[in-house]
């Protein structure tokens, strides 16, 4: 079920009264939760909801275990079980086929030829999220930083919380389960600050994201017709429509929790802003960034050691990123672009002292920053690792002669809405920044506004699904 | 959590009306244009007017026929209403609106396509959506209710929502309903005629292999235009428009007089694909029409 789809739109009444409805009896409500969003879950395939439950179950019955013993060795056992079974079926699930190619591959550069055997394996829709989510119980646990839960019900909730099951934010348990203990009170400025959010998101996601998709699946199906003004503009569209789909759905996902008494962690703080890629990387993805921060980066010895030890860690969180996104070359080498322009900015500690300056002398910095990103997206976007190189040799060399969005009225409006709504995307994030805030919360006059522009100008005959839902 | 009820509620309300207020203006301003075909037929012609020659089809019978050579070689006027990317029903929903709005022809010509030789597909047309100031006349109504597609079907749930129609297609209507605004003349990509007015580009070089077909127009919606035409005293003709690979056998069992021009070019120059014809080849086609015509005359 997408967030923007007509069955979510009966969906969410139905499943709110409900909820609200038994505000007295904080079990049902839960239970209510739970049914919500296996159902929500399930209609995409019932058949893995099994799997989001035999993962649950295992991470509850191991933090269980980790709560009755103090032994070392049988706790790291079942450390060692929870990864062996969660990482285990994310492996499976995910890298299956891409580390059999690349085995026979290895065995091809000896002159050993294997045949090549690939599995049609169905992605279960947001595996990577909800495994990092009930790993990080786990881990906590495990750390004793936090107290292993009897409350099944509450734990499954936890896991399978509709509003960010499917591609986050990775709530950590130590900020989010402890809310399914508690009874929740209605209360009307959260819900309308939830309400705010939601239409935020869900005008990136149908008016910039969705119209952007229609020019660059095209100028990247087609890029070797391009000239370098449209490989350009192209690169640059989906770095709006990946902001727009991505930070959208989160901001859908933190509303929707709010109306329901929730509160998530935030996943993005204007990441177009960033002055260096250092900064990019504490606005963008935040709850995947500081997971791997928590749980990969310190645990590795962070920046304890030697500068060249840190800069080894760095690196290795960098790639690990990239290779969460998907098993594929492309996004490796998005993490190591990265990575390499994350260390000068890691060595020099610039993201300090960084907003200090007035916002027209940050924009040289805002400029850069953007372009570099925008360069790395295309091994992000691109199908694999040799169109990429093939897709910024053709932009270099300007040897296409096409241009997809001038050469017809229709795609230039779209190109139009698309740049005037991100401009005014853009401008609202640098005010709510420049008031120190970190989400665009807009009054009711502008936020009737965002809703009429949704309906005319939202892309609905290009009903897109959410990018990181195959994460 | 009343208040927060009903303010939403409030708030979609005023959503709702604002939504259909922008998309009333902008359906108004469409039916008062000359913008697409069906507005064009109900505006760039006198009240009640009689047509010699009304063509009707899809974008093989603007690129075949030339509704000016016609009018200047034949007493009496000839347009073309036909659209591209569309299919025999949409050209059955034109008949309609054109017999609806009170004009007649003398000669309704129904320009026909190989996928729609005996049966069409139940699928909405790429363009039916011009249709949609019209979207409450009973025709159209039916027409979006047969063949729109989804969930929210926004075509035919316009007829009392004209927002969900602008907002689908809001990129093919907001942007002709502002022009229309301004320029209720402005016409697109058609001339006062309705024809196309396709770039002068080169012809194809080789001839693709050869395909055969045989047909005796089983279509049932043939015959619904045929009721149509017979009962407003026209006289249908079927056409079949050049092809550069194709050919297409009338079977005698066919009950509709056909003008099948299926073969009438060779040569690979007059084509600008397999299925259209470059501006040399349209001249050819409309004059070898003619010639057929007046005999039929």
């Amino acid at each position: 079920m997408l967030f923007n789809s007509i069955e979510f739109a009966i969906f969410l009444p139905i499943v709110f009264a409900l909820y609200w409805l038994f505000q007295k009896n904080h079990r049902i409500q839960l239970w209510i939760l739970l049914g919500a969003s296996y159902l929500f879950y399930g209609w995409w395939d019932w058949r893995f909801l099994g799997l989001i439950a035999l993962s649950s179950f295992i991470d509850f019955f191991i933090g269980l275990g980790l709560g009755q013993t103090d032994d070392p060795k049988r706790r790291k056992l079942l450390l060692a079980a929870s990864l062996v079974a969660n990482l285990g079926l994310l492996g499976f699930f995910k890298y299956f086929n891409f580390f059999t190619e690349a085995f026979v591959d290895a065995f091809s550069l000896f002159g050993m030829s294997l045949e090549k055997s690939r599995l049609d394996i169905i992605l279960p829709v947001g595996i990577s999220f909800y495994t990092f989510q009930t790993l990080s119980y786990t881990f906590d646990v495990y750390k004793k930083q936090l107290t292993p839960t009897k409350d099944v019900l509450a734990f499954l909730g936890f896991v399978s919380f509709f509003p960010q099951l499917v591609a986050g934010p990775i709530e950590r348990a130590s900020h989010l389960l402890g809310q399914f203990y508690s009874p929740r009170k209605f209360e009307y400025s959260t819900a309308v600050c939830g309400v705010r959010l939601i239409v935020w998101g869900l005008f990136k996601k149908v008016v910039i994201a969705d119209n952007a998709a229609i020019l660059v699946d095209e100028i990247f199906s087609n890029y070797q017709d391009q000239n370098s003004l449209s490989l350009i503009l192209g690169s640059v569209l989906f770095a709006l429509q990946i902001y727009g789909d991505f930070s959208g759905y989160s901001d859908i996902a933190i509303g929707l929790s709010r109306m329901f008494g929730f509160d998530l962690m935030m996943n993005f703080r204007f990441p177009y802003l960033a002055q260096n890629i250092n900064d990019f990387w504490k606005r963008w993805h935040i709850s995947l960034s500081t997971w791997f921060r928590d749980y990969v980066y310190i645990p590795l010895g962070g920046s304890r050691g030697s500068t060249l030890f840190s800069l080894r860690n760095v690196m290795a969180i960098f790639l690990i990123s990239g290779f969460w996104h998907g098993a594929n070359w492309n996004y490796l080498v998005w993490g190591a672009i990265h990575g390499v322009m994350y260390i000068p900015f890691f060595i020099n500690k610039a993201h300090q002292n960084l907003h200090q300056e007035p916002f027209w002398m940050k924009l040289p910095k805002i400029f850069l920053t953007f372009s570099v990103v925008c360069i790395a997206w295309i091994f992000f976007r691109a199908d694999s690792l040799g169109q990429a190189l093939d897709y910024l040799g053709h932009l270099w060399s300007n040897e296409g002669s096409g241009n997809y969005i001038f050469s017809q009225t229709k795609r230039t409006m779209i190109f139009g809405v698309v740049a005037i709504f991100s401009g005014i995307m853009l401008a609202a994030e640098a005010y709510f920044e420049s008031r120190q805030k970190s989400e665009v919360l807009l009054p009711s006059k502008y936020l009737l506004l965002l809703a009429l522009s949704i309906v005319f100008f939202g892309a609905f005959k290009n009903h897109e699904s959410f990018i990181y839902f195959q994460f | 959590m009343k208040k927060f009820v009903l303010k939403s509620a409030l708030y979609l309300a005023v959503v709702l009306l604002l939504a259909n207020g922008v998309a009333f203006l902008a359906s108004f301003a469409l039916e008062k244009s000359q913008f697409f075909k069906p507005s064009f037929l109900v505006n760039a012609f006198e009240p009640k007017q009689k047509f010699k020659v009304a063509v009707f089809g899809s974008s093989r019978s603007l690129a075949s026929l030339d509704t000016k050579i016609i009018s200047d070689q034949m007493e009496g006027i000839s347009a073309n209403f036909s659209m591209d990317y569309t299919a025999l029903p949409t050209t059955k929903l034109m008949v309609e609106h054109f017999f609806a709005q009170g004009f007649q022809s003398e000669y309704v010509v129904i320009s026909i396509d190989l996928p729609d030789l005996d049966s069409s597909k139940t699928v909405i047309s790429e363009n039916d959506y011009r249709f949609f100031p019209f979207r409450k006349e009973s025709y159209v109504v039916a027409y979006y209710k047969k063949y729109d597609e989804g969930m929210v079907k926004p075509l035919a749930s316009s007829a009392h929502f004209p927002f969900l129609g602008i907002g689908y297609y809001n990129m093919e209507l907001l942007g002709p309903a502002l022009i229309s605004a301004f320029k209720p003349e402005y016409r697109y990509q058609f001339d006062e005629l309705g024809n196309f007015q396709y770039p002068d580009i080169l012809g194809m070089k080789e001839r693709p292999e050869f395909r055969y077909f045989q047909s005796a127009l089983a279509n049932p919606i043939l015959k619904e235009i045929a009721e149509l035409t017979s009962q407003n005293s026209s006289n249908l003709i079927i056409y079949i428009a050049p092809f550069l690979r194709d050919d297409i056998e009338i079977l005698d069992s066919c009950p509709y007089v056909v003008i099948n021009h299926a073969r009438i070019i060779n040569e690979p120059k007059y084509f600008s694909d397999y299925i259209h014809l470059v501006n040399s080849g349209k001249i050819l086609a409309t004059e070898a029409f003619i010639q057929d015509l007046e005999k039929l005359d």
